[in-house]
């Protein structure tokens, strides 16, 4: 679907009078139905890398190809953004009308869709995000998790083969971190969308098939969410919070109790708790 | 002794239009002394509304805030000084600065307060160490410092003015994990220190229930609970109904004892949950 081949970005700093290289060498490929997550620290090159998926920056070296377009190809740059579409961090950036329909149809009319065609795509993807009841109502009315699922509606109504995620929920309240990422993997499930996703957070990752880590511009290795949990090192590296069900793990076991498997997921870990204390049978 | 009271108070927005809101209905309460408190609620709870109150920002329509049992506006001359004793830091702080050095900006509440030269030296260099912010970044500009950074100058520039309750309204949103660890230390280091009131708006609950004496929830202009955090977080079904929810470990013990019909004792924190499991093992 997407395949970055040796690319590289630099940005001249006029401080020191030298290039600075955001990105080095990077090769990737990212396959079709995919749910890929990248995971580093601030400032690792993140955001920068997603960007070059769609072309919003075009490598100093290096080539990226998109569903068989190259990124450079100027004449397809419309094409390949309505294939890769992205969702920000901030909601409110991304909001450009004072009706919510028209908000989400504001991609559609810039290709020149018929107006029939774009009404029942643009029902479809409030619909999708579940969002059609409010297709009237004013965006400055709406929740933070809200405002995030139009603007996933927008890109949705183009119908896009994959969709960027960078940082969907930092900026949302536990609620709307919720019905975000549900509306992820709704997307994932039902309309087989190639998914790539920027987090920080450790619950959003379970979904993933494979979690990117980068670190200083370099993809440093590929694992997958389990490898995460497992490593305490990776946790640290990448600023990650452990969630209370995995430093329970960790204090339990520095009491001499071992659960059987790490998880950020509360019912397997009392679960596994209700197993241990049942075979201590002393209660 | 109480240092804040708050008696029947209330704010309503949009007064007398047809958008009129009440932010905050009757409410009651007493904060005392060298108490952390955190405050918990659903977004439009009026959780924000309730900390401008206190701080003097804005008017109640009804009721008193007493500050040291002084109504703060019974002269409305002192208002000023309010605010310079309860210190409030907004939601995303940061887009607030303006100063053109960190110095600048968190000096600012000092000079205003009318300090002399060298004392406001040091209350900048005693606030900046408690937001462990280095004295090599005096002298740079605000805007070029990280997210993580620039929330902390935000707060030391509170800080600085030594309030005798400072109110942090989300300290610790939208930024990673390891600067939101950074600021709750800081936090903490803070009371340790000073023993001053801290009152904490947050929706992460974990945070709340690690760090607070006392909880307050609250639920559309109201105050529906005010109690120590073990007891807020074992009525786990009244939360869930206003949207709200319980650290995650409370999540996971309730259903051990649950299962293991076990009497319920509600457990908020990670070492409590350690010591629970191994009491029940014999």
């Amino acid at each position: 679907m997407i395949e970055l081949r040796n690319v590289s970005f630099s940005a001249y700093d006029e401080e020191t009078s030298q290039n600075n290289y955001i990105l080095k060498e990077i090769n990737l490929n990212i396959y079709k139905r995919e749910f890929v997550v990248i995971l580093g620290k601030n400032g690792s090159g993140k955001s920068t890398l997603v960007k070059h998926f769609n072309g919003v920056l075009i490598p100093t070296s290096g080539d990226v190809v998109a569903d068989g377009i190259n990124t450079k190809d100027e004449d397809k740059f419309c094409e390949i953004r309505q294939k890769i579409g992205m969702v920000f961090q901030n909601p409110d950036n991304q909001i450009v009308s004072s009706v919510v329909e028209e908000d989400v149809a504001f991609g559609l009319e810039n290709l020149g869709i018929p107006r029939r065609e774009m009404v029942s795509l643009v029902d479809n993807a409030l619909k999708c995000v579940g969002m059609y009841d409010f297709k009237k109502s004013s965006p400055n009315m709406l929740s933070g998790g809200q405002k995030q699922r139009i603007a996933i509606a927008g890109v949705l109504a183009m119908n896009p083969e994959c969709i960027v995620f960078d940082e969907p929920t930092s900026m949302l309240d536990p609620e709307g971190r919720k019905e975000v990422v549900d509306t992820i993997q709704n997307l994932k499930k039902g309309n087989g969308t190639t998914i790539v996703l920027i987090t920080h957070n450790i619950e959003e990752i379970f979904c993933a098939d494979r979690v990117i880590i980068m670190d200083s511009g370099r993809i440093v290795s590929e694992v997958t969410p389990y490898e995460i949990l497992l490593d305490k090192n990776y946790m640290r590296m990448l600023g990650l919070k452990a969630t209370q069900s995995i430093d329970l793990f960790y204090k339990l076991a520095g009491r001499g109790i071992n659960l059987p498997f790490l998880t950020a997921d509360e019912d397997k870990c009392a679960d596994m708790i209700v197993e241990f204390l049942e075979e201590k049978k002393c209660r | 002794m109480s240092v804040i009271r708050a008696e029947n108070l209330f704010y309503c927005y949009n007064k007398g239009t047809s958008f009129e809101r009440c932010g905050v209905k009757d409410i009651n309460l007493s904060i005392e002394k060298g108490q952390i408190i955190g405050v918990i609620g659903h977004t439009g709870s009026g959780k924000s509304t309730l900390a401008q109150l206190f701080n003097g920002l804005i008017k109640p329509d009804k009721g008193k805030v007493l500050l040291n049992d002084k109504n703060i506006w019974e002269d409305f001359a002192d208002i000023r000084q309010v605010h310079f004793k309860v210190g409030l830091t907004f939601q995303y702080p940061e887009h607030q600065m303006f100063g053109e050095t960190v110095y600048k900006d968190i000096a600012f509440g000092p000079i205003n307060q009318g300090l002399s030269g060298q004392e406001v030296d040091i209350r900048v260099l005693e606030a900046m160490m408690f937001a462990k912010l280095g004295p090599e970044l005096l002298n740079r500009s605000p805007f070029d410092l990280s997210g993580g950074e620039k929330r902390r100058v935000a707060i030391a520039g509170i800080i600085a003015m030594k309030p005798e309750v400072l109110i942090l309204d989300e300290p610790t949103a939208g930024l990673d994990p390891v600067s939101k660890e950074g600021i709750l230390n800081s936090i903490c280091e803070y009371h340790r220190q000073t023993g001053n009131v801290i009152i904490f708006i947050s929706h992460v609950m974990e945070d709340i229930a690690r760090i607070s004496d006392k909880v307050m929830v609250m639920d559309k202009g109201n105050l529906i609970m005010y109690d120590a955090p073990e007891n807020i977080f074992s009525r786990r079904e009244e939360l869930n109904k206003m949207g709200l929810e319980v650290p995650q470990v409370t999540k996971i013990i309730n259903k051990v004892h649950n299962k293991l019909d076990i009497k319920h004792k509600c457990v908020i924190t990670v070492d409590g949950a350690v010591e629970d499991i191994i009491e029940n093992m014999c």
